[in-house]
């Protein structure tokens, strides 16, 4: 009971944050947006990913919704930092709310966040002279698989922030772990072309796999080849990543 | 009746660096307690390992008889705790702060909002209920601060150095304040302080030195142990001047570079004496009662770095 109402309380804490907050709003939006525009339509001539029949910008668009759903966790998770040692977070951890309802608050939210974020990113495949669409069936996996990614990177956010004392940590921490993960999860270039030991790295990337989801379920992508043996791998890094950060949270 | 604090030889490092040593302490329920110390004396510290923050090394310390080191979830639903730095969401309204605290305490529902209404009343706030955290000057927030650690109707208040950065006035009202909820509430309280005036309110003080405590008791019984009168003298060859004292007049003074401080029942008589045999190596002198910056100094040997608010 009082894990399921702090808990709800953190989540509800963080929705407000965000629409209290729109300047995160655009900045979660708009790079990824520039990106996609820019490097999509910059390759669009010269790239044609091997193995695939989508031009290089469709190619790139489930690529750039990861990247919303990690820029979104990297912005939820940001504030523990300095919420931890000056803030709202020093209230909760003298507070007899268990900490699983802090790692809890924080992921649920994220990832809450990171699939509204990313449905609006959805609304781009509106736009006639892409040749993506979605299903409903379709939208409703993309979803799931949009919270399923949210839950896990919004986790290791909190892993990377939790133990860090300043921000500069942070962002060092982030541009050598989440970045690569980004890049090498086929956001970017696909799987097919690359070398042995990329495509190794790249199998055991839990973001390949949720990639892998996300690009299936959208009509005029081919399915993910092994798409069950994608939710287990994810289900099971989720997992783990959650075991990890309750540890790291009740520990200090 | 269990006590609001029984310590018993609290130790705690940082590092190599002792920041606590072998500290002890007991307080009754209802107790008005003051920590006074200059920075880096071990106060935080030790408000951090009551509140639940730190584990002390060493010791034990029982908070309204529950051990912290097993009963730590009790404690928490009986303490309500002021930080130094502002723990509310300035995003947040007042009334949404106070409602995030509640169900971090585990309440809700009618029983919540009626708290909340009834809080705001209390300290005055009803005007500013939907008003951002951040719109609010600092001498409100620090009273939403006492709302919302008041909420869930603790036991025990422990406070943080709660009226750094503030206003003189906005301090007096805020002292006012806590002395009307404390009578009203009969709760007990612990606060931190490097201000003797504000230390001088409460009915136990601690003085902490370097990590360890070294006096407790009553201000009044502090004081008056240093004796009824403390005489203090400037003079620039102080070790001379003290020798001679010591010598010709049988006291006991202390020396701490220029100056000299003793304690002794004449007073102004002996004020006037001294003056009539070494005025003319004398700066200044002054006789008074003791204050707590007298104990400060007798009990440390050194000058009080703190300092005084105003």
């Amino acid at each position: 009971m009082n894990l399921l109402l702090s808990s709800f309380t953190l989540v509800h804490r963080e929705i407000t944050h965000f629409y209290r907050d729109r300047a995160r709003l655009i900045g979660v939006l708009l790079q990824p947006l520039l990106f996609w525009l820019l490097i999509g339509t910059g390759l669009n001539a010269s790239f044609q990913p091997a193995g695939n029949e989508n031009s290089y910008i469709e190619y790139f668009f489930p690529g750039i919704l990861l990247m919303v759903i990690m820029f979104t966790a990297i912005f939820s998770t940001f504030s523990i930092i300095e919420d931890r040692r000056a803030g709202f977070m020093q209230g909760v951890l003298v507070s007899p709310a268990p900490r699983a309802a802090v790692v809890l608050g924080k992921v649920v939210g994220g990832a809450l966040l990171g699939m509204l974020q990313g449905s609006l990113f959805l609304l781009l495949l509106l736009l006639p002279m892409l040749s993506l669409s979605l299903t409903f069936g379709g939208l409703l996996q993309m979803l799931l698989w949009m919270l399923i990614t949210g839950f896990l990177l919004t986790t290791l956010g909190v892993l990377m922030a939790w133990p860090m004392s300043s921000t500069h940590g942070y962002h060092s921490l982030m541009s050598v772990l989440l970045l690569p993960m980004w890049i090498f999860s086929g956001a970017a270039f696909p799987m097919t072309g690359a070398p042995m030991w990329l495509r190794l790295i790249m199998q055991i990337n839990p973001l390949s796999h949720a990639l892998a989801l996300m690009r299936g379920s959208l009509a005029g992508h081919s399915a993910p080849p092994h798409a069950a043996m994608s939710i287990l791998f994810l289900l099971v890094c989720l997992t783990g990543a959650f075991i990890a950060a309750l540890w790291l949270v009740r520990r200090r | 009746m269990q006590n609001f604090l029984d310590i018993h030889a609290l130790d705690f490092n940082y590092g190599e660096r002792a920041a606590l040593r072998q500290v002890s302490m007991q307080a009754p329920q209802g107790a008005f307690v003051a920590l006074l110390g200059p920075n880096g004396s071990g106060k935080t510290t030790l408000f951090h390992i009551l509140s639940g923050m730190r584990q002390a090394a060493a010791g034990s310390a029982d908070i309204f008889g529950h051990p912290i080191s097993r009963e730590s979830q009790q404690i928490r639903r009986k303490l309500g705790i002021v930080f130094q730095s502002p723990s509310l969401d300035d995003k947040l309204s007042v009334k949404e702060n106070l409602r995030h605290h509640g169900h971090l305490y585990g309440l809700w529902g009618g029983t919540l909002r009626q708290r909340i209404d009834a809080n705001l009343k209390r300290f005055d706030l009803e005007a500013r209920g939907r008003d951002r955290i951040g719109t609010l000057s600092g001498g409100l927030q620090r009273r939403v601060e006492l709302a919302r650690a008041l909420l869930h109707m603790p036991s025990g208040l422990l406070l943080d150095e709660p009226t750094t950065g503030l206003d003189p006035s906005v301090r007096l009202d805020f002292w006012a304040l806590l002395e009307q909820i404390r009578r009203e509430q009969e709760l007990s309280v612990l606060f931190t302080t490097h201000w003797f005036e504000e230390a001088e309110r409460a009915n136990l003080v601690g003085i902490l030195d370097g990590g360890r405590l070294v006096a407790f008791g009553e201000p009044k019984a502090l004081k008056s142990a240093l004796g009824t009168e403390i005489v203090t003298i400037t003079a620039s060859h102080a070790d001379k001047l003290a020798a001679e004292l010591s010598e010709r007049l049988n006291l006991r003074p202390g020396v701490k570079g220029n100056c000299i401080r003793f304690g002794d029942e004449r007073g102004p008589e002996l004020v006037a004496d001294i003056m009539t045999h070494y005025g003319t190596c004398i700066e200044t002198i002054t006789a008074g009662r003791p204050t707590l910056e007298d104990v400060y100094i007798h009990h440390t040997g050194k000058p009080f770095a703190g300092g005084s608010p105003s």
